[in-house]
């Protein structure tokens, strides 16, 4: 069974129920949002979901939402970037302890949305581990349970615990110590744009 | 076909030999932190490798890569059997490479990150000789399709190469602090290779004389009365390094210790080959079967030739910037 979907494509950003009834119950969506994404043109046309049998599908809902997160993530890390730019025009920047709030909770963000284009490219490849050629399945090796959970555990406590523990240690230590006054820089702080004076040396000409 | 397999059988070994050598000095000094005391001699002992250290691991990295697109056959065949040695060097390596880093910043907690540093060269070269001495017994293949490797990396023989492989790091260690070093440190490390270049002796007489009766093969191959006279080259230049090496350390020379050390490790590993080849997974997989496709081989080569100039050309120059006695605590 072979499906394409030609013409308008809408990008959908928010809907329900999905895998069971492969179908879209409810949805909120950009038109021709997903043509212009995947093919850069207008009234792309794309290979759709129903085409492959359900048992070559991935897990749709996973991809669906990371995807959706990372994308809401990237645009609001570039509107926070916006905030910023109109605040140091502004020549409020070093004084909005809001907006200082705001950046200090949204540190993760880049993370997050790192771990989400992640799980995207790899759950939405499943089941295949190279195209069309190789599936996951056969392609894992014979390393038995136990080698797999030992190494595994080893990998969370190492990363998690030991490495966890001095990373958030160290950083807790830099900030207690906090940045440099700010009466010591060498420029005015809220002028938005700052060339060096350029450089005279003796002896030139 | 055959040329291209045998011409990548050579940048692999190449490649080992190479990090067995300059990571193997850099892991040698982690061991021999316990030995020394005070903070100012481990800031120093740290400083000599600081900034080549990273480099060495690439070899590491090459030498797996290269592996892993030459000969995909001997990659999915060794490393179900061996995953837990393996996982075990890169926890180790990791530690270690972590206590670099924190080691610099610490203050209360330097004790724990040297400790780190230590455990992790010295987990790190076991492994390494768990490897090795599993790679000179042979695989039993049979086992291993229903996921259970038998733990054929853990036997007595394996044990005593990775015992042997840590004095030999070490070894290679303390004569290359004998290079970087004046005064004290210097003194403590002639010490130490003095004495250690014995133990050597003696782990490879053993290593030696026991892997011929591991395999008849390895004993055909040895001491069949054809091969003899020009394989009995080899131990004995092993002995002549040795003797070099025992002369420089008797002497006082600073740079004789560190390359007649290297020489024994080179002898040792054309052994090893000599005992292996032609097979890559011993006694089942020859290094012919187990290439990759030939056009695959083809268009890697280009790629090493391209990079491995670059590559060689850098650890020449990062060593002759560093070159010199160490005798001031490194940091960035």
């Amino acid at each position: 069974m072979t499906l394409k979907l030609t013409g308008q494509i809408n990008l959908i950003l928010l809907h329900l129920d999905i895998e069971t009834a492969q179908l879209n119950h409810w949805s909120v969506g950009i038109p021709h949002g997903a043509s212009l994404i995947n093919t850069h043109s207008w009234n792309g046309e794309l290979t759709g979901l129903k085409s492959v049998t359900p048992e070559y599908q991935p897990r749709v809902a996973n991809v669906f939402y990371s995807f959706r997160l990372m994308v809401m993530l990237g645009f609001m890390m570039f509107g926070l970037a916006v905030v910023a730019l109109y605040l140091r025009i502004k020549k409020r920047l070093f004084d909005s302890r809001w907006f200082f709030k705001i950046c200090l909770w949204t540190a993760p963000s880049g993370f997050i949305a790192l771990w989400c284009g992640w799980i995207t490219a790899e759950m939405g490849r499943q089941p295949w581990v190279v195209y069309h050629l190789l599936k996951t399945a056969d392609a894992v090796s014979s390393v038995s349970l136990r080698n797999i959970l030992i190494s595994f555990a080893l990998i969370v406590i190492v990363y998690g615990v030991i490495f966890g523990y001095f990373y958030f240690y160290f950083l807790h230590k830099t900030i207690e110590k906090g940045p440099e006054k700010i009466k010591e820089l060498a420029f005015p702080i809220h002028q938005p744009f700052q060339y060096m004076p350029p450089v005279t040396t003796k002896g030139d000409n | 076909m055959d040329i291209l397999a045998l011409a990548w059988a050579g940048i692999i070994a190449f490649g080992i030999i190479m990090y067995i050598i300059l990571d193997g000095f850099d892991l040698g000094i982690g061991m021999l932190f316990p030995f020394f005391r005070s903070e100012h001699e481990k800031d120093l002992m740290i400083s000599t490798i600081l900034p080549v250290w990273d480099g060495n691991e690439t070899w590491l990295v090459f030498g797996g890569a290269a592996l892993y697109g030459a000969f995909p056959l001997v990659f999915s065949t060794i490393l179900p059997i061996l995953y837990l040695p393996i996982f075990l060097m890169v926890i180790a390596l990791l530690f270690r490479g972590v206590a670099f880093e924190f080691r610099l910043k610490a203050i209360k907690s330097k004790f724990f990150w040297n400790s780190c540093f230590f455990m992790g060269s010295l987990f790190a070269t076991l492994a390494q000789g768990l490897v090795l001495g599993a790679f000179v017994k042979g695989f039993d293949l049979s086992c291993c399709h229903d996921g259970v490797s038998n733990y054929q990396w853990f036997n007595a023989f394996a044990v005593s190469c990775s015992v042997a492989l840590v004095f030999g790091y070490i070894l290679l260690g303390s004569n290359r602090l004998i290079i970087k070093t004046v005064g004290d440190l210097q003194k403590k490390c002639f010490a130490i290779s003095n004495k250690l270049q014995y133990l050597m002796l003696i782990f490879l007489i053993i290593v030696s004389l026991w892997s011929p009766y591991l395999d008849p093969a390895i004993k055909q191959r040895w001491f069949n009365p054809h091969n003899m006279p020009y394989l009995a080259i080899l131990p004995f230049l092993s002995l002549v390094f040795l003797t070099m090496h025992w002369y420089g350390i008797k002497n006082k020379k600073e740079y004789l210790p560190f390359w007649s050390s290297i020489g024994v490790f080179v002898t040792c590993y054309i052994g090893f080959m000599i005992s292996a080849y032609p097979y890559m997974v011993p006694r089942h997989i020859t290094y012919i079967e187990a290439a990759a496709d030939r056009s695959s081989l083809l268009f890697m080569l280009v790629g090493a030739c391209i990079m491995l100039p670059p590559l060689l050309y850098y650890t020449y120059y990062s060593y002759k910037i560093f070159k010199g006695k160490v005798t001031e605590k490194l940091g960035y």
